[in-house]
């Protein structure tokens, strides 16, 4: 049963509240490895989110008008991660005649984006949650816009820490969580700010 | 002394080159489920079998599998084992199916998995293949637990569901809610990497431990 | 054959879909029964540990009957009105599943009334397993059926500590139960007129407080004139 839930207050609930790194804890992988350049976190936040929206969008066709009516369901999984390995090929081709630039900054994270597991995450949860379409994409968006965000705080800040003094067993990853660690802390004061429902 | 390869893999995926604390994948669920001793368990088992299982399968596949369509078929093989998971946990153990809800789904796109498969599976026999999955498997296991045991035990004052400490003992009525939520996570993985990563340190430069 | 031809690719792709997609369907016909029985079974037996009547899990026979055996009740008019295991599967069959159905049963205390009562949680919907005594004056049950909460936080009202509150659990005159925070362990005290929250899952307590709230509403109105 397709929840009750206002398309406007989930994109917004998924940007902040219930953003999907920093309160799911989905596509840290990328998160740490990028946001070491500003430049690429700028573009590969940019890509996650148009991956985000496309696929979702397209995950949620699948389920309701392939996977559902066929009784496949338990197939949903294989069909989900073809949705998103096709949507990030074509992303690649557009990006590579649009900006040649940026998708010689975003390298291998490009193609990796189809293994992020936000994307994944992301249309799972729609799948489980019932959504339907419009609140699908809202939340799609809000995840994207969510993790964009979230990416670029964490590259402005490693910018400072990364010149800074840090016992040698916290450089790197370690200093990284530990500040993820507040910036998560500091999200869930979001929490009270809007009802999801 | 010459060991054989497969304690060599053993010792590397467990300890020098830990796919958490060393090589820093498949973080996502290693923060999502370890504030439940349970739910870590049936995960990292989950993820130990389906590493070595997509690894043994994507070695004996090897040589036919086209360059152009390589990783897709990777993660078709993964995406197999881990509905193969699924529906055995939904049909034997419904109750921890739904508990870790979408988080075996996201078995597939866990970077540990992806990792093997390029960096072993795809120059070594399957056998072999099969052990290097599972005992990154394993390395990935036995942090998971270390981190579990400590969120659950001080956030709920449980291990496994049943009562160790007695929930009160901050003395104000409240257990240390915030190493359920997410920060804690985060909070653990990097003091346990501060410890790890600085007795690596002194080791290699020859000082005492 | 050139392994990377388009031909080789389009070939092996083909194949290894087949390979992949056949032990798949085999598993899953081979488990489908068990998994729609599983399924059956939570709710059945959710809604007669609701209702205060005894249910065992490892007895899936047993609680597929004692459901079986319940009066069931189906809205028509905003009223109750008896409805046979017959038509609830007749309906199902037609495309047409009845959407809402309430249940009462003879327990060893008493008459006791019961449904499966939704509303919003914090990520969807909750689906609540909710059983009253005769003249909505107690709660006799409570049952998450389904929920999709966040593992170890919202997820928490499922488990013993939190459901067991409400087992005998008075309903204050205002019809209005109060969920507030508490020490983690469960409010045991049945005749006061709250229950405790899950620490830490503010919106999930909040959303099942408006589901009880508004189960206790529903069930005083319907069951106020008397039922066949």
């Amino acid at each position: 049963m397709t929840p009750v839930i206002d398309p406007f207050t989930l994109l917004v609930a998924s940007i902040f509240t219930s953003n999907i790194l920093l309160a799911n804890f989905l596509g840290m992988c990328s998160f740490i490895a990028i946001s070491k350049d500003f430049k690429s976190s700028n573009g590969l936040g940019i890509a996650v989110t148009a991956v985000l929206v496309i696929t979702v969008a397209a995950s949620w066709a699948a389920l309701k008008y392939l996977l559902i009516p066929a009784g496949i369901e338990y197939l949903s999984y294989i069909v989900f991660i073809i949705v998103i390995a096709a949507v990030v090929q074509m992303l690649e081709m557009i990006i590579e005649r649009v900006s040649p630039a940026l998708y010689m900054t975003l390298g291998i994270f490009l193609p990796l984006i189809t293994v992020n597991c936000a994307i994944m995450g992301a249309v799972l949860f729609m799948q489980i949650r019932n959504y339907d379409f419009i609140q699908s994409v809202s939340f799609a968006l809000g995840s994207g816009l969510g993790w964009w965000m979230a990416i670029m705080a964490l590259s402005a800040m490693r910018a400072k820490y990364d010149k800074a003094p840090v016992p040698a067993g916290l450089k790197g990853p370690g200093i990284t969580f530990v500040t993820i660690g507040f910036m998560a802390m500091a999200f869930i004061g979001f929490s009270g700010m809007v009802r999801v429902q | 002394m010459s060991q054989g390869p497969y304690v060599k893999v053993f010792k590397e995926n467990l300890i020098s080159n830990n796919p958490i604390l060393v090589q820093v994948l498949g973080i996502c669920s290693t923060l999502a489920v370890t504030n439940m001793l349970s739910n870590t368990l049936v995960m990292t088992v989950g993820v130990a079998l389906v590493t070595a299982f997509s690894s043994w399968a994507l070695s004996l596949l090897n040589k036919w599998i086209p360059r152009k369509v390589r990783m897709i078929v990777q993660v078709l093989v993964i995406s197999f084992w881990t509905i193969i998971v699924d529906i055995i946990l939904r049909a034997y153990a419904p109750e921890i199916s739904k508990s870790l809800g979408p988080y075996v789904g996201l078995i597939i796109t866990n970077c540990i998995i992806m990792g093997r498969a390029e960096a072993f599976a795809q120059a070594n026999k399957p056998l072999i293949s099969w052990w290097d999955g599972l005992t990154s498997g394993l390395g990935y296991m036995v942090v998971l637990l270390a981190l579990a045991i400590f969120r659950e035990l001080l956030g709920f004052g449980t291990l496994l569901g049943i009562p160790i400490f007695p929930i009160d003992f901050a003395g104000r009525g409240n257990n240390w809610t915030i190493m359920v939520m997410a920060p804690s996570a985060f909070f653990l993985v990097a003091i346990t990497l501060w410890i790890f990563t600085t007795v690596k340190l002194n080791k290699a430069a020859g000082g005492k431990k | 054959m050139n392994k990377e031809s388009t031909l080789y690719v389009v070939i092996f792709s083909l194949i290894i879909t087949f390979v992949l997609v056949l032990p798949l369907s085999v598993v899953n016909e081979l488990t489908k029964a068990r998994v729609e029985q599983n399924k059956q079974v939570a709710q059945a037996y959710s809604i007669l540990v609701a209702l205060g009547l005894p249910a065992d899990k490892k007895e899936p026979q047993k609680v597929i009957s004692d459901y079986a055996a319940l009066e069931k009740f189906k809205l028509a008019d905003n009223k109750l009105v008896p409805v046979s295991n017959d038509e609830i599967e007749q309906a199902a069959k037609s495309g047409f599943p009845i959407q809402q159905l309430f249940y009462r049963g003879q327990t060893p205390n008493g008459l006791a009334w019961g449904g499966a009562f939704t509303g919003p949680g914090l990520w969807g919907n909750l689906t609540l397993a909710l059983g009253f005594d005769e003249h909505i004056q107690k709660i006799t049950g409570f049952q998450a059926i389904a929920q999709v909460e966040t593992p170890g936080l919202g997820a928490r009202i499922a488990e013993p500590w939190f459901t067991n509150q409400f087992t005998g659990q008075k309903i204050p005159d205002s019809g209005e139960l109060k969920f507030v925070p508490g020490s983690g362990e469960g409010d045991a005290d049945k005749t006061n007129d709250s229950v405790d929250t899950v620490t830490g899952a503010t919106i999930t307590s909040h959303g099942t407080r408006d589901i009880v709230d508004k189960a206790i509403a529903e069930m005083r109105t319907l069951t106020a004139g008397g039922v066949q």
